[in-house]
Formats: C-alpha cells, structure tokens, sequence
C-alpha cells in the first residue's frame, strides 16, 4: 500500500513538474495529414473541427492556444468560407501575439478580409 | 642459331629505332627565341638586363626549418593553435562554454519571432521537409519564441517553390523582416532521414542556421548527426479516433526527427514567452557541430 502511495504521489510530482508552455494535442498528425494529403472541402471542414480543440482548449504552462494555432485555425474557417469567423481568430492572435501583428496585417490583406 | 639470329635482328631494330630517332630531331627546325622589344626598339630606350645571380642553395635542415615555420604560421592563420595532446583532450573531454559565448549575438539582438523557411531537402525521402518543420516550430515554440505558423509555410511553398532554402540568398533576408514582421529567419538543409532495412538504426544529418534579419549575422548554428537505435518507439503515437493517422513506416522516422530537435534545441536560449528568458546566460551550450547517438539496444 505504501508503495503504492509512493508511485502515486511521484507520479503526481512529475505531471505538476511538466515544462511544457503549451498543450499541442494531436498537432503533429493534424499537420502531417495537411501536408502529405490532398484535402477536399468537406474534409476540411472534419478537419478544422479537429483541429479547434488546440484552439478552443488551451493547456500548458501559459494556458494560451501555441503560437500560430489562431492563425492557422483562421485560415482554415477561410478555406470553409467563414470570413468572419476568420478574421476574428486572426485578430485573436495579433492580441494573444503582438509579434504577429504585422503577418497577421499582411495575411489580412491578401485574403481580402 | 636460330635464336642467335633473332636476338641480333631484335637489337638492330632497337639500334635502328634509337638512330632514326637522332636523325629526325636534328633534323626538326630549333625553336629560337625570337622576341624583342619592339617600343624599346623605337623609342631608343635601353632596358638594364636584369640578371638573377643571387641563387643560394639551402641544405636539407634549412629547408625542413622553413618548411615547419610556414606549417607554423599557416596553423595560427587558420586559429588552430592547440598542441596535439590538448587537442585530443578536448576531443574526448569537450571544453564547457556558456551560452553567451557560444550565442552572443542571440542575447544582443533578442530575437522574438522566427520564420522556418521551407528546409532543402536532399535526403531521399519525401516528406523529410515536413517533419523537420512540424518538430522544429513545436520545439521552439515551447522555447519561448513565436514563429510564424507551419501550416502557411508549406502552403506558401506549394504556391511558389522558390520560397525554400535552397533558393533563398542571404542579401534577400531582410525582405522577411518587412513582409513577415519576423526578427529571425531559419535556413535548414537536411541531408539524410532513413532507416536502412538491414539495420535498427535511424540516422539524420541537417544543418540550422538562425540569420537575423536586421543585421543578416548568423545568431545560431548547427549542424547535427543523428542516431537513434533502440527497440523503445522514439515517439508515442496517438492513437485517438479523432485524429489522422500516420503511416507505420513513418512513425519511426516522425519520432526521430522529433528526438533530434528536442537534442538539437536543448542549449537554444529561452525565448521571451520562458520564464527563463535572458537568465540562462552561463548554461551550458553543446558545440557547432554534434554527433548524437541514443543506442539502447538490449544486450
């Protein structure tokens, strides 16, 4: 039983003791899947709704979505035709992210949002 | 008799050959020399015959003392100036340097956002630019940087391929600066990610150059061997049903990539997002360039 406790406990430990700033669930397959695959429109949508939890359930030290999630996310809700909704999580990060401002500008821009 | 004979017809056509041979050189017109000053000629100038007399013949331990002296003098030109044994020392037994001598530059310009431009890939296979980029963006961010998202870097390159570092020149650099609002770029060129089929052993070789884009000096360097040969999966797969999932051949090869840039990225200085900002000046830093080798085979 002791044992037991001493696991349990250091266990706790280590899960408190986690350096990491942000929580990027399932982001590597998301990105990988993106780039090796052809994506058509409605596969989008699947995915973009995947891709949301990283977005819409920050974790991690800073509990902030990572840098570029709203952007990305942003352009996704574009490829869907959500302008407004895109612009929104592209105003999102240039707050959350002040270094972005002036991608997020440009990228504006060239949407024509 | 017979032979005899030969012999002696043998030896009279090498005669012969050796004869004709004279002949025919004598023959051959001689090249001469005949060049002259022509505007000495006109002019009337008279031009002083330079004559070199001074020859003076050095004996062999002269020669073999000039020799080592320009050796010398050709090891300090190069910064080379440690002796055999400290050498070999420091080979086994790396002399420890602090991030601020190492990357001096990064904690003088303070860069803040970093644009991954899409690496060269001259590994043979396919998507190696892709995982290098999706592990390289994650690991930095959790440094503390902000980089400019990997999703549009690879849209941006399906739209123009220049858009790679293999085309991208360093003039062209502070271009970035003005169109992404970035404070660094990363050039990556990747060289090997494979699994050979008669091995265990998972081997990538890049190189990473930080350039700032204010002043075009290279803030970080690094080129990386890396060796990842051990039955324990180098990654954890998830292996959810709301996400996509990954080729098994290329989980190992994922996972690799994602070791390397967590052993490539461990003396990055914390970006500003890190508690640690700026405080991690006498930490230890690896050297330029490194061989890494995680080997847990069982015995």
């Amino acid at each position: 039983m002791k044992k037991l406790l001493i696991i349990v406990f250091s266990l706790l430990f280590l899960g408190a003791c986690s350096n990491e700033l942000y929580k990027y669930y399932d982001y590597d397959n998301l990105l990988y899947a993106y780039s090796s695959r052809e994506f058509s429109e409605k596969e989008i949508k699947k995915f973009s709704k995947k891709y949301s939890r990283i977005v819409d359930s920050p974790k991690g030290k800073r509990n902030l979505p990572p840098p570029g999630a709203c952007v990305e996310y942003g352009y996704l809700l574009f490829l869907q035709g959500k302008t407004k909704e895109a612009k929104e999580y592209l105003m999102k990060e240039a707050i959350i992210y002040p270094e972005s401002q002036v991608y997020v500008n440009s990228l504006i821009k060239t949407l024509g949002l | 008799m017979k032979k005899l004979l030969m012999l002696l017809a043998i030896i009279t056509i090498f005669v012969s050959c050796d004869v004709a041979k004279k002949i025919i050189d004598k023959n051959l017109p001689q090249e001469e020399d005949q060049t002259e000053d022509v505007l000495a000629e006109i002019t009337g100038e008279k031009k002083e015959v330079v004559v070199d007399t001074n020859i003076t013949l050095l004996s062999k331990k002269e020669i073999k003392k000039i020799k080592k002296e320009r050796e010398r003098q050709d090891k300090i030109a190069r910064g080379d100036t440690l002796s055999f044994v400290k050498k070999k020392w420091y080979q086994f037994f790396p002399k420890r340097e602090d991030r601020i001598v190492s990357y001096p530059k990064m904690y003088s310009e303070k860069p803040k956002s970093i644009l991954l431009i899409y690496p060269w890939n001259r590994s043979k296979n396919q998507y190696a630019s892709e995982m290098y980029l999706i592990n390289i963006s994650k690991e930095l961010s959790q440094k503390g940087y902000y980089i400019i998202p990997t999703m549009l870097t690879l849209e941006k390159h399906k739209q123009d391929t220049m858009f790679s570092s293999h085309y991208i020149k360093n003039d062209e650099i502070r271009k970035y600066k003005e169109e992404f609002g970035v404070d660094a770029v990363m050039f990556l060129t990747i060289y090997s990610l494979s699994k050979p089929w008669w091995s265990t052993n998972i081997n990538s070789v890049a190189e990473y150059c930080l350039i700032s884009t204010s002043t075009t000096d290279t803030l970080f360097y690094r080129k990386a061997d890396f060796n990842y040969d051990s039955p324990i999966p180098p990654y954890k797969v998830n292996k959810s049903a709301e996400t996509y999932e990954m080729e098994p051949r290329t989980i190992p090869l994922f996972g690799t990539c994602f070791q390397m840039q967590r052993s490539v990225f461990m003396d990055f200085p914390y970006g500003p997002y890190h508690k640690k900002y700026l405080k991690d000046q006498k930490k230890f830093s690896y050297q330029k360039e490194m061989r890494y080798k995680i080997d847990a085979r069982p015995s």
